[in-house]
């Protein structure tokens, strides 16, 4: 029992400690960056409507709300909520440039505590936001996501070159992902809907919530397929089958064509952009990296093809 | 070889943090309301809510939600239009001030907002915030009624 323990914990310190390339932690954080730009500047109508003068939230009504909220200490006028604001943004035009990165995730994880405090209005999608934010922070600490292609690593290492570090900082977001599919799989099993395969037959039926009518389809195949396809690849294929090398690249795209397929039928917000961005943790830097240099040199052989059609060589 | 003692407390650290994340995404019992404590501290602080039970209970009714604003000589209009032309946030914020008690305060508040965004010289007597909704069938009679019975609209009505 006692030898069984010890080699889990050697895997598990293996698991964490081993070297990994850096390359998809920085992808990732510059994608985060960009994708919280977009977002903040989408959420502005909201954080308006709530932090601002004459909104939902006076400081008399967030009271109850935890004493760390930065929003709690910053004057209730408009230009001190507007500069809080736009504070937010220039975080996550560092996080995305990688300049000041601790500093700027610190930042977009403080102040994204504060603006998504909002009682209603926050979807799922907000909460992989906010534990995104969180995640970010804690890799950029150790210097981890900005330790290459970011301002603030070494001349040598702004470029989108090799460069490894312990695992385990990009570990937390993978396990954190495959969490997610797993959990939301485990809650759906639960219910009745869903175990008797026609789940999506009352999802198609919300048209608020559709952006193509699909509420005609009501034939048990095609609703059965989609139901238990859905429940499959959320709790079994995605948790499990992102682990090994040889399978991962087919779950990755099967992910993105899940969530495209989402985003193009059902108005989810926030969800269907930032999943496909969570994945970039388990990217293979090296096989993107090699798939990008044959496409170029694709490009590159044909721009070279002469009138005659023979190619310099 | 034993590992170094900095990375022996980042595995730990890691661990700790994934039983954390994974007791707050059990589903609420007897047994996780008793774990609960363990882990609410560590997500309130770090701000991970771990709910993921998406579509878990898909509605089974078909809903729409309407902000309908009433002018002094009888005339209507929807402030944010209709439930399918509005984003789907403002959708879902819709639906989080109607079906969630612990809102009533904020989805007051919010109707008084409506009102005063107009002019003082056209504001309106009657702020509406409703859900009107139409039961969905059950799947085994769907080949032929869809929608059945409608269920009494759930509303918060501000009147001046």
């Amino acid at each position: 029992m006692v030898t069984l323990a010890r080699q889990l914990g050697r895997a598990w310190h293996a698991f964490l400690c081993e070297p990994a390339d850096v390359r998809s932690l920085a992808w990732l954080r510059i994608a985060f960056g960009a994708y919280l730009l977009f977002y903040y500047v989408d959420l502005f109508p909201f954080v308006r409507l709530h932090f601002f003068p004459e909104g939902l939230l006076p400081p008399s009504t967030i009271t109850d709300f935890p004493k760390w909220l930065l929003i709690r200490h910053v004057q209730y006028a408009f230009l001190p909520r507007l500069a809080l604001y736009g504070l937010t943004l220039l975080a996550a035009l560092s996080l995305l440039l990688g300049y000041q990165a601790r500093v700027a995730a610190l930042l977009g994880f403080v102040l994204n505590q504060s603006w998504l405090s909002m009682p209603g209005g926050r979807n799922s999608g907000d909460n992989v936001v906010s534990v995104l934010c969180f995640l970010m922070l804690v890799a950029a600490l150790p210097g981890h996501v900005q330790a290459v292609c970011a301002l603030d690593a070494p001349k040598a290492r702004r470029g989108n070159v090799p460069y490894a570090v312990p695992a385990w900082t990009r570990r937390l977001f993978q396990l954190q992902l495959a969490l997610i599919y797993l959990s939301t799989g485990f809650h759906k099993c639960a219910s009745p809907v869903w175990y008797k395969g026609e789940a999506l037959y009352y999802v198609f039926q919300q048209p608020v919530w559709s952006r193509v009518d699909l509420s005609w389809i009501t034939h048990p195949i095609p609703i059965g397929l989609l139901t238990y396809g859905t429940l499959i690849f959320e709790s079994l294929i995605f948790p499990v089958l992102v682990w090994p090398k040889a399978t991962r690249r087919a779950v990755l795209l099967a992910g993105v064509a899940f969530h495209l397929g989402i985003s193009l039928t059902m108005r989810v917000f926030v969800f269907g952009e930032i999943m496909p961005i969570f994945y970039l943790c388990f990217v293979d830097a090296d096989a993107v990296q090699s798939a990008l240099t044959r496409v170029r040199n694709r490009r590159g052989r044909r721009r070279f093809v002469e009138p005659g059609g023979h190619a310099q060589r | 070889m034993r590992p170094p003692r900095a990375s022996t407390f980042i595995a730990f650290g890691v661990a700790l943090h994934v039983a954390l994340i994974c007791l707050a995404t059990l589903p609420a019992s007897r047994f996780s309301q008793t774990l609960y404590p363990l882990h609410a501290w560590y997500l309130g602080i770090t701000n991970q809510s771990q709910n993921w039970a998406m579509y878990q209970v898909p509605d089974q009714a078909r809903a729409d939600y309407h902000l309908i604003v009433t002018f002094p000589d009888g005339s209507e209009e929807r402030p944010w239009g209709s439930s399918t032309q509005m984003k789907a946030r403002q959708t879902y914020f819709l639906e989080a001030l109607l079906l969630n008690r612990n809102n009533q305060d904020l989805a007051w508040r919010f109707l008084g907002q409506i009102h005063d965004s107009y002019p003082s010289a056209r504001r309106p007597t009657l702020v509406l915030l409703q859900r009107t909704a139409q039961v969905v069938s059950p799947f085994e009679r769907a080949s032929k009624d869809i929608l059945g019975e409608k269920l009494l609209p759930i509303e918060l009505r501000r009147t001046w």
